[in-house]
């Protein structure tokens, strides 16, 4: 093969590859995005928290668990870790204490921090 | 009407049209895509995405462009070797490079080394979502080099502008060069 055509295979290779993952990501496989609408969703009108228990096995970003602990009034959120139907993630509390938080990974609701040891 | 297919030829008597209309329109959505991925990166991350989509579907006609497009359009054209493309900057530093009328030697690896990057900088994109911050820090450094190289893009495109006394940009809107 030419060079011009194995550098344009490789780039349609890539690009292709690349665009299978963003559709696995979006499916679910490991990313269920679902979870980040709904998660967002439950920000604007916490009222409708309960439309999310008919999604069961749900789960959000990374991204949109940072998201949710802006909008509560946590910063500096780092390391967050999903962990057997929960999440947690370091962060400074609204009062500017080092907390570990604990969210349910379903609902997004918080369910308990930890003073950083 | 009568006067229009005069005023063509007199056009191509000069000019030769080198880059056709689906490269032309894929530069310049490929380049408008970057700036809104750019400038959306931090505040607004739908937007964000969908350019980072788009600049990814764009990379992938233009490779398959690059394989059946006509002749400057394709990457047997223009992809050069290393050593092409050092003499061809050696000239260029000596202010006396040839001119191509298709992509010269530093110009085909722009564009290679630029969908490349771009490639890269969407990958990490997607990968950021699922695995978070380490990542995303490869995502900023790839953009960041994606950034550099527009800008050396840029540089290039005026430099070899002003070397050849041709409008480079010109040449990617209209589609015509200079025949020599």
């Amino acid at each position: 093969m030419t060079r011009g055509n194995l550098v344009a295979f490789a780039l349609l290779i890539g690009a292709a590859a690349v665009g299978g993952m963003a559709v696995a990501a979006e499916r679910g496989a490991g990313v269920p995005l679902v979870g980040a609408d709904r998660i967002m969703a439950d920000e604007a009108n916490p009222t409708r928290a309960t439309e999310a228990e008919d999604i069961v096995h749900g789960g959000v970003t990374t991204r949109a668990v940072e998201k949710h602990l802006t909008s509560q009034g946590y910063t500096a959120i780092r390391d967050i870790e999903r962990d057997d139907g929960h999440y947690e993630a370091g962060a400074r509390a609204p009062g500017g204490k080092r907390v570990e938080v604990y969210l349910d990974a379903d609902t997004g609701d918080i369910l308990r921090t930890e003073a950083e040891q | 009407m009568t006067a229009e297919p005069a005023a063509d030829a007199a056009a191509s008597w000069h000019s030769i049209a080198v880059w056709d209309p689906v490269l032309r329109l894929l530069h310049w959505t490929l380049a408008a895509s970057f700036a809104l991925a750019w400038l959306t990166g931090e505040a607004w991350m739908d937007m964000h995405e969908g350019a980072g989509y788009a600049i990814l579907a764009f990379i992938a006609v233009r490779a398959v462009w690059g394989l059946c497009g006509p002749r400057h359009a394709r990457f047997d054209a223009f992809v050069p070797t290393p050593r092409e493309v050092l003499a061809y900057l050696r000239a260029l530093a000596a202010g006396r490079a040839p001119r191509y009328l298709g992509h010269n030697p530093a110009g085909g690896a722009m564009i290679v080394a630029l969908l490349a990057s771009l490639l890269t900088a969407s990958a990490t994109g997607v990968l950021t979502d699922s695995l978070g911050e380490p990542v995303e820090a490869l995502h900023e450094l790839a953009a960041n080099v994606c950034l550099a190289l527009v800008l050396v893009h840029l540089a290039g495109v005026i430099g070899t502008s002003l070397l050849h006394r041709e409008n480079l940009v010109a040449a990617m809107i209209t589609g015509r060069k200079r025949r020599s």
